[in-house]
């Protein structure tokens, strides 16, 4: 199968100190791939090499083209990249926050056009933010502007998506709602690739998940391979609790060891 | 659903209750043209009497044309020039630093093109020839902002870009009473102090012609960086990722500030605030997105200045009341209005 984005010996390098050790890995279309591992594994920059944010070693390539050789407006137009900590500088409404992932889509000048309207209007309601799409951001909740945040990542349609905790500081019916807004973006065969902390939505929504530990990428492949016990109590250390209609994909954390 | 609370508007034109960029436009561009008018009319001449020209243009219109053309057009059309400067490079220096305390002066962007005017003059360099002054000015915004960026450009907090501002600041004053205590002459004391108070007066169409280009270029740079302003709203990943480099986002708002303020400073001195003030007034009108307030700041940048320069005139006469006194004393309590309140809340 043809991989939508790859990365080959890739490996990061930050203060002196190797964070990411020579990682290969491809991911196809049509997937929900969760990226997950413990505080300091290397996740998200992981997901910053993926996306060109970050100098590393090896090469990344998208649609089979190099990253650092695709030029800045056509990469932002095929790869959309959610940065945790729900960034917004200015109070500005959230409908006019969302239009901002719709820059590499625009001509200079020129206002924005239906299509891109459309769109805004599409990752609003994705999100579930249409109703205060004129409230400005800083009157939101921390859990309303994240989804804001999210719509404007959504907004891009970009076939690949990088999103980093898109589920933090949500309630749990947006959680979900969120895990399936993202499961049915990728069914379309676009790419998600989201950095997750919470292993049961993991387990639950994700079609793939990447596990990485200090580093290196620990297990690569199906929930049900990734989240064995012993993966699971070497990588995290703790032990989970199995239940429900599918035990390798309803699972909690249970207790920790040691 | 989190919320029953429904607002306003269709979602994607954004919230009701704030006007469209083209009302506000055509708004400021009548207010300019009834300041531009007021401001080639009024004034004193030997007469005193303010509303002078319709009148001499009666008695005497050779001389009334002379005064228009040459006193009159060069300071109005200096003031419109060097307001727009001052209200863009504000705009853009507040939407690349996201913080809404920037300006050029208060960076130190201006006592920079100051100094670097004042180090001209002094050694003698301005008789070599006229243009050299701007670019004195030019090099020493560049060289402030150069300083500025290095200092605070990595973490845009509030704090670090106002305490390098106020270095800045004080170096370059410090630099400027130095020129001022070893000043050659009494002709070149008066010469350095036009240059830290600010002025329109007296300036002729050589000015006009000297500044004219360095700030098209500066304005043309900026407006190249418009987008990539907006983008840096949501945070240098999100804007890389967006297909905008904050590198050179930065480098053209610094590049395009240094050549429009060192060309303005250099031949006007130090005005300070307008900058400050303008984006603040216009943001309730049009919003807080940085590209959208570029071009009404340049507008009312211009009737600000215009209008400061206006009432300078309309005093009575005596000695002459500089223009940059005036702006720094209705500025300056703003800018404490604003430290006051940002005290309270993020914006």
């Amino acid at each position: 199968m043809v991989s939508l984005l790859d990365a080959r010996a890739v490996a990061v390098t930050l203060g002196g100190r190797e964070v990411l050790h020579e990682t290969t890995l491809a991911c196809p279309g049509g997937r929900l791939v969760g990226l997950v591992g413990p505080n300091g594994a290397g996740k998200t920059t992981l997901l910053r090499a993926l996306a060109g944010l970050v100098p590393c070693r090896g090469e990344v390539r998208l649609d089979g083209r190099a990253l650092a050789k695709t030029p800045p407006r056509s990469r932002a137009r095929r790869l959309a990249y959610l940065p945790q900590g729900h960034v917004a500088h200015w109070p500005l409404p959230a409908a006019e926050l969302v239009m901002l992932g719709r820059l590499p889509h625009r001509r200079f000048g020129a206002p924005p056009t239906a299509t891109d309207a459309a769109a805004v209007t599409r990752a609003l309601k994705m999100a579930d933010v249409q109703d205060f799409a004129a409230r400005r951001v800083d009157r939101l909740s921390g859990g309303e502007r994240a989804r804001v945040l999210l719509a404007r990542a959504l907004a891009v349609e970009a076939p690949v998506l990088l999103v980093d905790e898109p589920t933090a500081s949500l309630d749990p019916y947006h959680q979900l709602h969120i895990m399936e807004v993202l499961r049915d973006y990728a069914r379309g065969g676009r790419l998600v690739v989201a950095v997750l902390h919470d292993l049961s939505l993991a387990a639950r929504f994700c079609d793939e998940v990447m596990l990485l530990l200090e580093g290196r990428m620990l297990a690569h492949g199906t929930p049900a391979d990734v989240f064995a016990d012993a993966t699971l109590a070497e990588a995290f250390r703790i032990t989970v609790l199995r239940g429900g209609e599918d035990p390798d994909r309803w699972l909690v954390p249970g207790t920790r060891i040691g | 659903m989190p919320t029953t609370e429904r607002s306003g508007g269709d979602g994607v034109s954004g919230p009701t209750g704030r006007l469209s960029l083209g009302v506000v436009c055509t708004l400021l561009v009548a207010l300019l043209i009834v300041a531009t008018g007021l401001s080639l009319v009024l004034g004193r001449g030997a007469g005193g009497a303010l509303w002078d020209l319709p009148a001499l243009w009666q008695r005497d219109p050779d001389t009334a044309r002379l005064i228009l053309e040459e006193v009159r057009l060069p300071r109005t059309l200096l003031g419109l020039l060097v307001g727009a400067t001052l209200g863009l490079c504000g705009a853009a220096l507040q939407g690349l630093l996201r913080n809404p305390l920037a300006e050029p002066g208060i960076l130190g962007a201006s006592s920079g093109a100051a100094l670097g005017a004042v180090v001209v003059f002094y050694f003698g360099l301005a008789s070599a020839g006229a243009w050299l002054v701007p670019v004195g000015g030019v090099i020493g915004s560049a060289l402030a902002l150069g300083v500025l960026y290095l200092l605070a450009g990595r973490s845009p907090e509030l704090l670090t870009i106002i305490l390098a501002g106020v270095a800045i600041n004080a170096f370059a004053g410090a630099m400027t009473s130095l020129a001022l205590n070893f000043a050659p002459s009494p002709y070149a004391i008066m010469e350095i102090i036009f240059w830290m108070l600010g002025s329109l007066a007296d300036r002729s169409m050589v000015q006009v012609q000297l500044a004219l280009p360095l700030m098209l270029a500066g304005g043309l740079l900026i407006a190249t960086a418009a987008r990539g302003l907006d983008a840096l709203t949501l945070g240098s990943d999100a804007a890389r990722s967006l297909g905008f480099s904050p590198g050179a986002v930065q480098l053209r708002v610094i590049a395009g500030t240094a050549l429009a303020v060192g060309a303005a400073v250099a031949v006007t001195g130090v005005v300070g605030f307008v900058g400050l003030v303008v984006p603040h007034l216009l943001r309730p009108l049009v919003g807080y997105r940085p590209a959208r307030l570029l071009l009404p700041s340049a507008l009312a940048g211009a009737v600000l200045l215009l209008a400061a320069d206006l009432l300078v005139r309309s005093l009575p006469p005596g000695p002459e009341l500089k223009l940059g006194v005036v702006t720094a004393m209705l500025g300056a309590p703003f800018f404490l209005f604003l430290i006051v309140r940002s005290r309270r809340q993020a914006w």
